[in-house]
């Protein structure tokens, strides 16, 4: 059972960081569409 | 508008070499190479070279991301913390430098939490072949959920509450919520817990085998490196958000001042020429 719960803990390591890096990933795309709506203005400020 | 800004690389260009790789990109690269190599040392040194526990078997290893998330909640909860004290001392003196720390405050938050929960369910699983029970309202067991819950709260403060005090809230719940932290990490000390004693300073029985420190900051070093990836990546994000909802009201306002310009400059208007230029906003 142990070794179970060992590759449980770090599966669910995993799944939890990349589920949180996958969130961020899709954030950043909805970021880039809504700069390319507002494109002129965040052109003269970056 | 430059023909050649159509996101193509440009090569060989009149003016040297140019291309669309800023060095940003390039230390971004660098940093996600360096931070899978320690990741994949990391859990090559946790799982097959650290060696195996006298009593609890091959189990501990759960140990090696435990400590390391552990120490990385209390980290980026730190940093949240700092930035918090800096978004309410800058806030009305220095509204631009507030905004950067109100971000970092978000960004370290939320990298704390995804911290934070890998450490409650690694406990929970580690807890049940060791102990015989999934939990236990255990003095750190306890105090580790509230910080959890503290800053879960804080984080669905800042998703749903709006208006302008909600930063300002977010920065006080931020900065009171810390006070969990020591108490977490004093509660061994303090009380008398199922939970081990601690790996440093923790008394004369406690602490680690020499042989287990090589893992231990290998894995402390990577998930460090994948959490300050994160973290940056969550702050530019926020950044970027706050410039596009600086140029919705920027455009509202536009908006709402547009008839009184048309009517004070409408032969400018008969030349094609709508509205203020891009240097003059």
């Amino acid at each position: 059972m142990s070794h179970r719960h060992l590759i449980l803990a770090y599966v669910f390591t995993w799944v939890v960081q990349l589920g949180y890096a996958g969130f961020l990933t899709r954030k950043w795309f909805a970021l880039r569409k809504a700069q390319r709506e507002f494109p002129t203005y965040l052109d003269t400020v970056e | 508008m430059n023909p050649h800004s159509n996101g193509a690389v440009r090569f060989p260009a009149q003016n040297g070499l140019k291309t669309n790789i800023s060095f940003g990109n390039i230390l971004a690269l660098a940093w996600t190479a360096l931070t899978v190599g320690l990741l994949v040392q990391g859990f090559r040194q946790a799982m097959f070279i650290a060696p195996t526990e006298a009593t609890m078997g091959e189990i501990y290893r759960i140990f090696y991301y435990h400590l390391a998330s552990a120490w990385l909640t209390f980290l980026f909860f730190l940093i949240s913390f700092l930035a918090s004290v800096v978004y309410l001392s800058a806030r009305r003196s220095n509204p631009l430098r507030a905004l950067g720390a109100d971000a970092l405050a978000l960004a370290s938050a939320e990298m704390g939490v995804v911290f934070c929960t890998v450490v409650l369910m690694q406990g929970t699983l580690w807890a049940r072949p060791v102990w015989g029970i999934w939990w236990t309202w255990d003095e750190r067991l306890t105090t580790t959920l509230l910080l959890w819950l503290i800053y879960s709260s804080y984080l669905l403060l800042r998703r749903f509450a709006a208006g302008p005090q909600m930063q300002t809230l977010a920065a006080v719940l931020a900065i009171f919520g810390y006070a969990d932290v020591p108490i977490v990490y004093f509660s061994t000390r303090w009380w008398r817990t199922q939970h081990p004693s601690p790996v440093i300073g923790g008394g004369p029985d406690s602490g680690l085998d020499p042989r287990m420190w090589t893992a231990v900051w290998w894995n402390l070093a990577a998930w460090l490196a994948w959490g300050i990836l994160l973290m940056t990546l969550r702050y530019r994000m926020e950044r970027k958000r706050q410039l596009i909802e600086q140029h919705a009201a920027l455009r509202a306002l536009e908006a709402s001042l547009e008839p009184v310009a048309e009517s004070g400059s409408e032969s400018g208007s008969e030349n094609g020429n709508n509205g203020p230029e891009r240097g003059q906003r």
